[in-house]
C-alpha cells in the first residue's frame, strides 16, 4: 500500500506528462492495477448511509473496493447539513467516516452528478454491484394556499441555510418579526426553535454560517410556536431535544393546558420512552418558567395548516390559518380527524418541518412515488440484480444516525450474503473507478478525491480560528474546487 | 449493539438511557434466544442512573482517585462467543469494550449524544439501580 503512494506520487511529478493524463493515473488508474482481482462496488451518495454501507463492506472481504460518488466536492451529508451546529458531539461520528474514506480500498468522489454526469447502468456496468445511498434531498410541501409566499420556508431550507448548504446560501429568511410559527413537531422542528431562541453567545462560536450567526444576532424573532396535527402523546420528537428547549436560556414555555386534557391520566400505561417524554412535557407545562424571560416557545397541538395568510398587499406571509382537529383512536396510530374549526395566527415566519422526501435519480431506477423510496426487499432493489439501496431512500426520511447505521449494516450483509451465494458474478472483471474516471473526463467532470476534501477542510477549520468558531464552511461550490484542485 | 445488556458491571451503571425503543431485531440477546425480557425493567419509574459524562473525560481508571476495585465483565459478542475482561469500577462501558477489540458502535464517540451505543438492563439487576436523573 506504502508503493501505491509512493507510484502515485512519482507518477504525480513527472514532467512531460500532460496534467489530464497525470491525474488519471493518480486517480483511477494506478489503484484499479493494485486490487484487479477483487469485488468492485459503487455506492451513491456520500453521507451517513454511504459511509457506513461502505464501511461493512470494507470490513467484511479483504479483497472488495469501494467506490462513492457524492454530488457535492465535500461529503457526510446531513451530519454536515442537517445536524444542528449547537451538536457538535453528533457529528463525532465524522471520524468513524474519515478512517473509511481513508481506507486503502476505498475512494471517494465528489463532485459527481449521478443522474446527470454518469448513469445508472455505467454505474452498473463498470461495477459488480451499485448501492443507492442518495437520501431524501426533497421535501412534502404542505399543499395549502399561500405555501409559496415570501416568509414561508421548508425545514430543510431553512436548516441548509444555517449549516452552509450551498444550494441555500441565498436564502436571507426575514427575521424581524416578534412570531415564528414552525409545523411539524419532529427533532427537526426543535433543531428550528432552538436555533430561532438560542442566544448568540451558545452559537458564535459553533460551525453555524457567519451570515446566518449575523442575521440570529439581529433577529426579532421573540416567540416560536411548534404546531402538530395531533396530540402530545403522538409527538415525534426525542426526549433530548425536548430537553433543551426547556432549558434554553432567557426562555419560557407558553402551552395550552387545554391541549393536555386526560394526559396525566394516561401516562401510567405509557411504554418508558414516550412516559419520560410526556412527562417533561407536563413539567414545562406546570412550571411555564421565568415570568422575565424576553422570549417564548410552545407546541400547539391538534392543529393542521389550511392556508398561509397574506397581508393587505398580498406580498408577504403575514399569518397562518389552522384547522382544529380531534384524535380518533389512541397511541401512535391515533389519526387527526377535523372539527371545522379555524383558528389564526399572525405570524411572518412560517417554516414547514413536516418531512423530506426522496426524488428518483435515473430513470433506470425503479421508484415508487407515493412512498417516495426505491422500491425493495430488505436493500434488493426490486427487479433489478447488482442493485441495493441503504439509509432514507431504502427506509423513507425518518430515523437518527443509528437507524441508519443499522440499516446501512443490513444491507451490506445483503450485498455479501449475494456475493457468497454466488448471486453476483464475481468471476468476470469490472473496471471500477478508472472507467468511470475515464468517462467523466470525456465529460468534463472531474472528481474531487478524499484527500482533496481534506484540503477544503483545512481550510474551513483555518477559517474558523480567526472568527472563533469550529470551522467557516464555504458556501461556494466553485471557491470548495478551486482549494480541493489548488 | 445491546450486547452491554451482558456486562455484568457493579454501583455505577455508565451509560444512561438515551432514546429507548427496544428494538429486538438487533439484539444479539434476541438473536441467540438469550433474551431474558430485559423489558420488563422498563417499566420501574424512579431508578438512578449516573451519567457518565464525568468518566468519559477522565482517563479510563488510571487516575488515582478512581476506585480501583476490580469488576469481572463478560462481553457476548453477536456470534455467542464469551469475551471475558477486566474492569474499574467507573469505567465506561463502550470504551472498555473497544480497549478489548470489542465491536460496538458509537457514532458520538460516547458523549452520549447519538444512541448509537445503548443498554439494556436486566430488571432484576435495574432494581439495584440508582434513580436516572433528568439532566
Amino acid at each position: 500500500m506504502k508503493m501505491i503512494n509512493l507510484m502515485r506520487g512519482s507518477v504525480m511529478k513527472i514532467h512531460g506528462l500532460s496534467s489530464a493524463s497525470r491525474r488519471l493515473a493518480a486517480e483511477g488508474g494506478v489503484r484499479g492495477l493494485s486490487s484487479s482481482s477483487g469485488p468492485r462496488v459503487c455506492i451513491v451518495g456520500g453521507g451517513p448511509a454511504g459511509f457506513y454501507t461502505a464501511q461493512q463492506l470494507l470490513k467484511a472481504r479483504q479483497n472488495t473496493a469501494v467506490d462513492i460518488y457524492e454530488r457535492l466536492p465535500v461529503p457526510f451529508g446531513l451530519v454536515r447539513f442537517g445536524v444542528a451546529p449547537d451538536h457538535p458531539e453528533v457529528k463525532n461520528v465524522i471520524n468513524t467516516f474519515t478512517q473509511t474514506g481513508q481506507h486503502e480500498r476505498c475512494s471517494f468522489h465528489g463532485n459527481v452528478n449521478v443522474g446527470k454526469d454518469v448513469t445508472i447502468d455505467e454505474l452498473r456496468q463498470a461495477y459488480h454491484a451499485v448501492v443507492l445511498s442518495y437520501g431524501a434531498e426533497g421535501n412534502r410541501s404542505m399543499g395549502i394556499p399561500g405555501e409559496g409566499l415570501p416568509g414561508v420556508f421548508s425545514a430543510k431550507d431553512f436548516v441548509g441555510w444555517y449549516n452552509g448548504l450551498p444550494s441555500n446560501k441565498e436564502l436571507h429568511p426575514d427575521l424581524s418579526f416578534e412570531t415564528a410559527v414552525i409545523l411539524g413537531q419532529g427533532n427537526v422542528a426543535l433543531d428550528v426553535a432552538r436555533i430561532l431562541l438560542a442566544p448568540v453567545e451558545m452559537l458564535k462560536e459553533t460551525d453555524i454560517t457567519q451570515n446566518a450567526l449575523e442575521a440570529l444576532a439581529g433577529s426579532k424573532v421573540r416567540r416560536v410556536l411548534i404546531v402538530g396535527r395531533r396530540g402530545p402523546l403522538q409527538i415525534a420528537c426525542t426526549i433530548k431535544e425536548l430537553r433543551e428547549m426547556v432549558n434554553l436560556p432567557n426562555t419560557r414555555a407558553d402551552m395550552l393546558p387545554a391541549d393536555f386534557e386526560g394526559i396525566a391520566e394516561a401516562l401510567k400505561d405509557l411504554p418508558r420512552p414516550r412516559k419520560r417524554l410526556t412527562e417533561l412535557m407536563m413539567k414545562a407545562v406546570k412550571e411555564g418558567g421565568d415570568d422575565k424571560a424576553e422570549k417564548c416557545w410552545g407546541f400547539r397541538f391538534f392543529r393542521s395548516p389550511v392556508e398561509v395568510l397574506a397581508g393587505a398587499d398580498g406580498k408577504r406571509a403575514t399569518g397562518i390559518r389552522l384547522a382544529l382537529n380531534k384524535l380518533e383512536g389512541s397511541g401512535e396510530s391515533a389519526r387527526a380527524e377535523v372539527t371545522g374549526q379555524l383558528e389564526d395566527v399572525d405570524c411572518g415566519l412560517i417554516i414547514s418541518s413536516i418531512g423530506y422526501k426522496s426524488i428518483p435519480i435515473d430513470p433506470a431506477v425503479p421508484f415508487d412515488p407515493r412512498r417516495a423510496i426505491v422500491p425493495n426487499e430488505m436493500g434488493r432493489v426490486q427487479d433489478t440484480a447488482g442493485l441495493y439501496c441503504s439509509g432514507w431512500v431504502k427506509r423513507g426520511p425518518t430515523g437518527v444516525i443509528a437507524t441508519t447505521m443499522n440499516d446501512s449494516f443490513d444491507t451490506a450483509r445483503v450485498l455479501i450474503q449475494d456475493m457468497e451465494a454466488g448471486k453476483l458474478d464475481l468471476s468476470v472483471n469490472k473496471p471500477g473507478a478508472q472507467a468511470i474516471t475515464a468517462l467523466l473526463q470525456t465529460r468534463g467532470v472531474r472528481a474531487v478525491l478524499f484527500s482533496q476534501w481534506e484540503k477544503i477542510n483545512a481550510a474551513e477549520e483555518k477559517r474558523g480560528k480567526s472568527l472563533g468558531k469550529a470551522r467557516e464552511k464555504l458556501l461556494d461550490v466553485d471557491e470548495m474546487l478551486k482549494i480541493a484542485w489548488s | 449493539m445491546a450486547a452491554s445488556a451482558a456486562v455484568r458491571s457493579a454501583v455505577s451503571l455508565t451509560q444512561r438511557f438515551v432514546r429507548v425503543s427496544p428494538d429486538c431485531s438487533i439484539c444479539p440477546l434476541y438473536r441467540l434466544n438469550a433474551c431474558t425480557g430485559a423489558i420488563d425493567g422498563f417499566t420501574a419509574p424512579n431508578r438512578r442512573l449516573r451519567t457518565s459524562i464525568g468518566v468519559c473525560q477522565s482517563a479510563d481508571s488510571s487516575s488515582p482517585e478512581e476506585d480501583e476495585r476490580v469488576v469481572n465483565v463478560v462481553f457476548i459478542d453477536r456470534s455467542g462467543q464469551r469475551i471475558p475482561v477486566e474492569a474499574r469500577v467507573g469505567d465506561n462501558a463502550l470504551h472498555l469494550a473497544h480497549k478489548h477489540g470489542i465491536e460496538l458502535e458509537g457514532a458520538c464517540e460516547a458523549s452520549l449524544a447519538c444512541s448509537t451505543c445503548h443498554v439494556y438492563v436486566s430488571s432484576k439487576h435495574y432494581e439495584k439501580l440508582p434513580e436516572p436523573e433528568e439532566r
